[in-house]
């Protein structure tokens, strides 16, 4: 590429034009500068390498694993519930045969606490304070509520997943015990985890937006449960109740 | 009024060629104008031409040296006014935009959309209808209304992707840069300016970015900075070869972005490397701007540099040597700055 131009006089400028009115005339247009191709070609191979490299080595996949079917070691005891943060703060649903739904959003935000007889207990929040509100698995309508209710725990054991050298730990909260280990790429994690109630199997959400299913004593590879959780945090059991 | 149009075509060939500004040019061509006399007598006295083109060269730059940026008949108090205009227009849409937070959960989605799309229809037929209007004034205002109105386009697909057609996030936001930078290209081609086309590299970073995170398993930050980097070194690289305008413009910004993605790809375990490779990259900024007497590429090469090396020095000499050694670095590259600085300035004065 050229360094900076310079004008080039080619003779007298112009003639002195006549007095009078000649109208409005247009903003002056910027001059086209000397256009080089070689910069289109450089452009070019920058746009097709970095592209070629970001495929190549950037994009990497998640552990490969099997679907949860019939004969698969560990089996769903009951539905789990969640926030998917990806789609405006909404409340999903997995049921153990697959489906999923999904029963209301709130773009103020809320987070899943409980899961009791009488439906799926949620925090929102208000000017006011917190609020818990009792919601319809069926439907997700609202059946009760409960007004500036600050505190509110559960007794669970949740999963706690550290990548480090290119593979990935869950382990128990309580007894710190692997439940799963494996290689995985950078950028994987274990976003939320937790153990069942009746303590058999965990539900595992991971950064690829699938819900995990694996057994609590970590002998058998994980199974997908949901294949598009999105971005899946506070994750309940069905049966988690209130303190 | 004058004939000025050999004006204005001496006028683009001597910005085009950098022998002044873009602002220079403008006052010259508003001057020339406003001025009933003569072009020619109005320089030199009634009856004399200009001898050559470097006289007609010199005495239009002294011209527009002594009143620079002024059109005709306006000065401080122009500006100013027109400085006070945009901001009280910024705090009108301020004082909007929290009445409409307000509001805008009460909407159902197609009234998001019908104002969302009315905003935008207003900016983008505004700099449309103004777009041949003459006078410096009305050239920035064109370019505000151009680039509010990208931004008006960005919105307006996010509400139709979002609210109304419910497409999940990662895929609508891809959809929406793409919008965004078709926007911002059919305002820039046309009048290749400032603004625009800063909207213009914004919206195709954006839009670039948020194909990274497509994927189900997002790449890491060394990526994001490395494409972010490959963003600005596209830029830089057009603007060098003349095909982005205003050429300053470009360079400065894709300079700026090569360095800014190389200190985000340093948030990776290739830290060391990285950071190694981004003060390659702005010595070589330097040591362009020296060759090709490029100011404002020193600025930006010599910023990275003061940015970059520290950390570098105590990536690899931790907190053992790495005060004191990066206090000596600073110092050599002032010095060396210094010096690229004067043999800079001696190159443009001669």
């Amino acid at each position: 590429m050229s360094g900076t131009e310079q004008a080039t006089p080619t003779g007298p400028i112009g003639p002195t034009g006549p007095t009078g009115p000649t109208g409005p005339t247009q903003p002056p247009e910027p001059t086209e500068v000397r256009r080089q191709p070689m910069a289109l070609v450089v452009a070019a191979i920058l746009v097709i390498g970095v592209t070629v490299a970001v495929l190549v080595f950037g994009i990497a996949r998640p552990p490969a694993l099997e679907p949860l079917t019939a004969t698969s070691p560990a089996q769903p005891p009951s539905a789990v519930a969640w926030v998917d943060y990806a789609e405006r703060g909404c409340l999903m649903v997995a049921r153990p045969d697959g489906a999923v739904e999904e029963l209301r959003c709130d773009p103020d935000g809320l987070e899943v606490v409980a899961w009791d007889a009488e439906g799926i207990v949620i925090r929102t929040w208000s000017p006011g304070g917190a609020d818990l509100r009792w919601i319809d698995p069926a439907d997700g309508r609202e059946r009760t509520q409960r007004d500036d209710v600050d505190f509110a725990e559960v007794d669970t054991i949740r999963i706690d997943a550290r990548p480090f050298d290119g593979r990935i730990e869950a382990r128990r909260t309580d007894t710190d015990a692997v439940v799963w280990e494996t290689e995985a790429p950078e950028g994987y994690r274990i976003d939320d985890g937790v153990l069942h109630p009746e303590g058999a199997v965990a539900v595992l959400a991971d950064s690829a937006g699938r819900l995990l299913l694996v057994g609590a004593d970590g002998a058998d590879e994980p199974v997908v449960w949901v294949d598009d959780a999105g971005s899946a945090a506070g994750l309940v059991w069905e049966g988690t109740t209130l303190d | 009024m004058t004939d000025t149009s050999w004006v204005e075509r001496a006028v683009d060939r001597w910005v085009g060629a950098a022998v002044i500004s873009a602002e220079q040019g403008r006052a010259i061509v508003d001057h020339e104008r406003a001025d009933p006399t003569p072009v020619g007598q109005s320089m030199y006295g009634a009856g004399t031409a200009p001898r050559s083109a470097d006289e007609a060269a010199g005495a239009a730059t002294a011209t527009a040296a002594a009143s620079p940026g002024r059109g005709p008949a306006r000065g401080g108090g122009g500006r100013a006014a027109e400085a006070i205009g945009y901001l009280g227009a910024a705090l009108a849409v301020g004082a909007l935009a929290l009445i409409l937070d307000e509001l805008w959960r009460e909407l159902v989605p197609g009234a998001r959309l019908a104002l969302a799309s009315l905003v935008t229809v207003i900016l983008a037929g505004s700099a449309f209808g103004l777009r041949r209007a003459s006078g410096a004034a009305m050239d920035r205002l064109v370019s505000v209304l151009s680039t509010l109105a990208v931004a008006g386009t960005a919105w307006t697909a996010s509400v139709l992707l979002r609210d109304v057609v419910d497409v999940a996030t990662s895929p609508a936001l891809v959809l929406v840069g793409l919008a965004a930078t078709a926007a911002a290209a059919v305002s820039y081609l046309p009048r290749p300016r400032l603004l625009p086309q800063v909207a213009l590299l914004l919206a195709s970073l954006f839009t670039v970015l948020q194909g990274l995170d497509l994927p189900d398993l997002r790449p890491g930050s060394l990526w994001y900075g490395v494409v972010t980097a490959a963003v600005g070194g596209v830029w830089l690289v057009l603007g060098r070869g003349g095909w982005l305008t205003p050429r300053r413009t470009a360079e400065l910004t894709g300079g700026a972005l090569v360095l800014i993605g190389v200190q985000g790809a340093s948030f990776s375990d290739a830290r060391t490397v990285v950071l190694a490779i981004g003060i390659g990259v702005a010595g070589a900024l330097v040591a362009l701007a020296i060759r090709t007497d490029v100011l404002h590429m020193l600025a930006v090469g010599a910023l990275g540099a003061f940015v970059l090396v520290p950390q570098l020095v105590f990536e690899v000499f931790g907190d053992r040597i790495g005060a004191p050694a990066t206090l000596l670095l600073v110092g050599l590259l002032l010095v060396l700055l210094a010096v690229g600085t004067g043999r800079a300035h001696q190159e443009v004065a001669r």
